[in-house]
């Protein structure tokens, strides 16, 4: 399907004049189903698509291509072209709280916040249970650039909806802004409950406990960095001088006999052959600033 | 029986059965339809807020069970406690209602399915006596084909001929035909949900099975996901992840793949 919507988007960029409205009705579809964000392309092709082909479209479709146009408008910032078309759909459904979520969308991008925010506080005393605007108020507070108000807002929203997976990375994203380190590890949690199989999500919560420290932590971070070096098939550079940093806070004493012994010993070891072998490798040029930092690290010999 | 003489219809049969049937079961379907879609009208969406918040609780605790060995331990038991603790999650009573109380308490809904009900029943039982004191008892078409005997009750109905031909459909037949048979047709010109008699027939067998089928007993299910997280031990995942490290990097170093 991406092939196709490159295909599409060829055809459309090399047509001259006015492209057929198949052509557009099709790019569009694709870049709904894909969910593709380029906003510039879509408002551009939607205003040409909404000119002049309107009755190629059915009922249905129209008015969600409408909607998509109007987000993409409001993206890239045609102010105009997206009140115009929000208008036309709110004056099609007057009582939907989708379309004048839209205008709320309107009022954020125009900069006017208070009357977002208005708007969105009354959508959500007629509908307590809309997700879409929860989320926008949560997005509403950030474009503001009051983190504490987004933190706020969204923890109201995943109080009730405990499910929302992108929700959590956003939460996570926001209490690392704040330098909230133990929320945020909490929040990363979840999202290793989310998906167990992601390596990013286990190498960003191992830095974060590691940034918070402590023996503890570090040891615990140390295991995530090797859980994500057995996910990433060792791929993972991040996580090898994880390993190393995290070996490095952990002065523990152990006997070659000792079961933990691998862990603590060997394991710096392979990191550091593992990091040199990709290094010289991939990025040569770049060793002798490598090596002294993992002379350093004290993964053994170099 | 094949070789039987035709029988002839009055073209009076047409004029004064046929067409005015047809019409009235047409103009009784749509009348049924906006009634329907008039009653209709609000749709369905009265979930508590505090109702969607304990779904999505047993969801994550449910999850929670499910992935606990990739968190660490104190990250589990601090869950495990917010759901299953002394003044948890699940040991508060539920805001959701079981089933039985909501209808016990809530008439609202026992009026829409009366509404429902009534909406589709009563034109259909007038109709059925208005068809059976005016229309009975006449033979009005003959389908263009032969069929076996085994057919006679069902286009035969109201006539009791042994000797008539198979293919006569009679009009009470051919009323419950067309009352069953023009969903198809209505389908095409409303869009959205046409009423759908058979269901409605469904819906009157069993009246309970199909009156609620989101409403969950919360209450036991909150004491059974408090039983489960109880019950469970943590095992962390990662306790040899740096072991297999270890063996995963010599191999991969030994395989020269890195």
């Amino acid at each position: 399907m991406e092939v196709e919507l490159e295909d599409v988007e060829r055809q459309l960029r090399s047509a001259k004049g006015v492209p057929s409205a198949d052509k557009l009705i099709r790019y569009l579809r694709l870049v709904r189903e894909l969910h593709v964000r380029d906003s510039n392309t879509v408002a551009r092709y939607g205003n040409i698509l909404l000119r002049h082909y309107k009755s190629h479209l059915s009922e249905e479709e129209l008015w969600v291509v409408h909607e998509q146009v109007a987000v993409a408008a409001l993206d890239s910032h045609a102010l105009q072209f997206a009140a115009s078309v929000i208008k036309a759909l709110v004056r099609r459904f007057p009582d939907s709280v989708r379309a004048k979520r839209l205008q709320g969308m309107y009022f954020e991008a125009a900069g006017d916040y208070s009357r977002a925010e208005e708007a969105y506080k009354d959508m959500l005393v007629a509908e307590p249970g809309n997700e879409m605007v929860h989320k926008r108020m949560v997005a509403l507070e950030r474009s503001r650039g009051n983190t504490e108000g987004a933190i706020t807002a969204l923890r109201k929203y995943l109080d009730i909806f405990a499910n929302d997976k992108d929700a959590w990375e956003e939460m996570a994203e926001l209490y690392l802004e704040v330098l909230n380190y133990r929320q945020a590890a909490f929040c990363y949690e979840e999202l290793l409950m989310h998906n167990p199989a992601n390596s990013n999500f286990h190498v960003r919560y191992a830095d974060i406990l590691y940034t918070i420290g402590g023996p503890t932590n570090c040891k615990t971070a140390r295991s995530y960095y090797a859980k994500a070096i057995e996910l990433t098939a060792g791929g993972s550079l991040r996580a090898l001088f994880g390993v190393l940093a995290c070996s490095a806070h952990i002065n523990e004493k152990v006997a070659l006999q000792d079961a933990r012994s691998r862990a603590q010993i060997e394991l710096p070891e392979v990191a550091t052959q593992a990091l040199l072998r990709i290094y010289k490798q991939h990025a040569p040029d770049k060793l002798p600033f490598v090596e002294p930092i993992l002379a350093k690290l004290g993964g053994g010999t170099v | 029986m094949a070789g039987a003489h035709p029988l002839l219809l009055s073209s009076d049969v047409r004029d004064w059965v046929f067409i005015p049937l047809t019409l009235a079961i047409v103009l009784m379907k749509l009348l049924t339809q906006y009634m329907h879609q008039l009653f209709n009208s609000p749709p369905p969406n009265n979930k508590e807020l505090k109702e969607v918040r304990e779904m999505q609780a047993v969801t994550r605790s449910g999850r929670l069970r499910g992935a606990a060995r990739f968190i660490p331990e104190t990250s589990f038991k601090m869950r495990k406690e917010y759901f299953a603790g002394e003044k948890g999650f699940f040991t508060q009573k539920p805001v959701t209602r079981s089933p039985q109380e909501a209808m016990a308490t809530d008439p609202s809904m026992m009026v829409d399915m009366m509404k429902k009900n009534l909406t589709g029943m009563v034109p259909q039982l007038g109709m059925g006596m208005v068809v059976n004191f005016f229309f009975q008892g006449f033979v009005i078409g003959k389908v263009p084909f032969p069929l076996s005997p085994r057919f006679k009750p069902m286009l035969q109905r109201g006539i009791d001929l042994a000797s008539l031909d198979v293919s006569y459909f009679t009009s009470l037949s051919y009323y419950i035909l067309l009352l069953f048979g023009l969903r198809g047709l209505f389908s095409l010109v409303f869009r959205d949900e046409v009423v759908d008699e058979t269901e409605m027939m469904k819906r009157q067998m069993n009246p309970m099975a199909a009156a609620n089928p989101m409403g969950v007993d919360m209450e036991a299910m909150f004491k059974q996901e408090r039983t489960a997280l109880n019950a469970m031990d943590h095992e962390w995942e990662l306790e040899s992840a740096e072991e297999r490290a270890v063996d995963l990097l010599r191999r991969q170093i030994k395989a020269k793949k890195l």
